[in-house]
């Protein structure tokens, strides 16, 4: 009959918790221990468990310390009396009194130890100034201030547009009118020929002329602006008929157009072609 | 557990918004801050009541002196007075679990920087092996020639074939029990008994000495 010695038996444990925990996973966390105790594992998880925490009898000991609803007998190593409790809670809270001063090492507490207990770390002391309120309160009144120029700024342009509405929609007196005739075309100088509009608030009368023009039953003016090339237009109306006098009129408004070059472009519509019938530059 | 409880204290010193006027006086701030100190005191006062024994259980069951025990159960103790204020609540066992786990390995670490042996410790535990000592655990006893070296791996090897065809619970009680811990550690670990322990106990040395 074989026999075996503990030391034998032991080095055969040791060899196979230290090999099986690559098989049983990592040491378990507190929060399995905890849901282990609570017996909220299944019955197959529950077998695992058990398998893995015999792998690991520190986190086995630790539950057990923490969860253990018997006390130490009086003759077991971790009984403690409630004299020696008292004592130990009126040597921490000394600890505690004094916190950021002079944390006391341990070592005086236990002289007769045969090794120097850790120092708790030192806590980092707290700043007296609260400076992250304030911050945030830097931040929000920025923010509110932001808010407040655009809010501003919004109304300034609202009223600005109520205004040119009821300026439109109020009887217009000395409005400024331009006339667009043949001769301005036909102009010496390219220069000559631009129609200057100083930009202005009030809307202008542009009259284009069509006297010697061929009559079309309908025409289409474009505004086009002439700095880009091949740009669209910019304002376009269709179905335009010729006034009385041969005239073809448009009220433009003075800040339509922002500043820059553009060419007015009357087309005459036939029923399956058109043609450009005048066309002026403009310069706002 | 550790969420601010209401502080009756607090409202019988007067340091309330309905009695004061205005802006608090400087003494009025201090008064309500030594306040605010003594309901993080009383919390922490109970903290300590409930877990005293069970840390200072731990540390000596894994091996420590009475005083290193106590030494460490302070250092975890303080540790959670300071964390106190930065606890954001959850399972409070769990937490204190986690710093003892924590300052444990800090502690093993440390010793094994000193090269000593991070290994338990003889006790004086009625349920404890008796002739534990660092050294066997570690190393086996000293080979006495390469020939009793070669006899013992193979008493070893054998062993632990035998220990592996246990049936589950007997082997994983006996791995706990070979590793140092107690029938008691074995039972409130493990959902069971200390007779319960004792029994499965029981029953893998037997398995195990038969030589079948």
């Amino acid at each position: 009959m074989m026999t075996e010695t503990r030391e034998e038996l032991e080095e055969a444990v040791r060899s196979m918790i230290e090999e099986g925990r690559t098989g049983v996973g990592p040491e378990p966390s507190e929060e399995e221990l905890l849901a282990y105790h609570r017996r909220e594992l299944s019955p197959s998880e529950t077998d695992r468990f058990e398998e893995r925490l015999a792998h690991y009898p520190d986190a086995a000991r630790l539950l057990a310390a923490f969860t253990s609803e018997t006390e130490p007998n009086p003759g077991d190593p971790d009984h403690v009396t409630d004299d020696r409790e008292a004592e130990a809670w009126r040597k921490l809270k000394e600890r505690l009194v004094e916190p950021r001063q002079q944390p006391v090492a341990a070592a005086a507490l236990h002289p007769a130890s045969a090794e120097p207990p850790l120092r708790p770390k030192p806590p980092a002391p707290r700043p007296r100034i609260p400076i992250l309120p304030w911050i945030v309160r830097v931040a929000a009144a920025t923010l509110v201030l932001l808010l407040g120029i655009l809010w501003y700024s919004r109304g300034e342009r609202i009223e600005d547009l109520s205004r040119q509405v009821t300026r439109l929609s109020e009887p217009q007196i000395n409005s400024e009118q331009r006339l667009f005739t043949p001769e301005v075309r036909d102009r010496g100088t390219a220069e000559e020929r631009i129609v200057h509009l100083p930009h202005r608030d009030h809307p202008y009368v542009l009259v284009l002329a069509l006297s010697g023009a061929s009559d079309f039953s309908s025409y289409r003016l474009e505004i086009v602006p002439l700095e880009t090339p091949k740009a669209e237009p910019l304002w376009m109306r269709s179905g335009l008929e010729r006034q009385p006098g041969d005239t073809v009129s448009l009220v433009l408004p003075g800040a339509f157009l922002p500043s820059g070059k553009y060419e007015l472009r009357l087309y005459g519509l036939g029923e399956q072609s058109e043609e450009l019938v005048a066309s002026y530059e403009v310069e706002v | 557990m550790l969420a601010t409880s209401s502080d009756s204290r607090d409202r019988e010193s007067g340091a309330s918004p309905e009695t004061g006027c205005g802006p608090e006086p400087p003494r009025r701030t201090r008064a309500r801050r030594q306040t605010v100190e003594e309901t993080r005191h009383e919390r922490f006062e109970r903290l300590f009541h409930r877990y005293f024994r069970k840390i200072y259980s731990f540390f000596v069951r894994s091996g420590l002196s009475e005083n290193d025990a106590e030494d460490l159960t302070q250092t975890v103790l303080l540790r959670v007075y300071e964390s106190m204020d930065t606890y954001r609540g959850g399972d409070e066992l769990a937490y204190l679990m986690s710093i003892t786990r924590s300052v444990w390995k800090n502690e093993l670490r440390r010793r094994s920087a000193k090269k000593r042996s991070a290994s338990l410790l003889t006790l004086d535990d009625p349920d404890r092996p008796i002739d534990d000592t660092q050294e066997t655990r570690l190393h086996g006893p000293a080979p006495r020639s390469p020939e009793e070296g070669a006899l013992w791996q193979e008493k070893v090897r054998a062993l632990r074939r035998k220990v592996e065809d246990l049936p589950p619970r007997n082997r994983r009680a006996l791995l706990l029990r070979t590793d140092g811990l107690s029938y008691r550690e074995i039972a409130d670990a493990t959902h069971t008994t200390v007779d319960g322990v004792k029994a499965l106990l029981r029953e893998a040395r037997k398995r195990v000495r038969d030589d079948s």
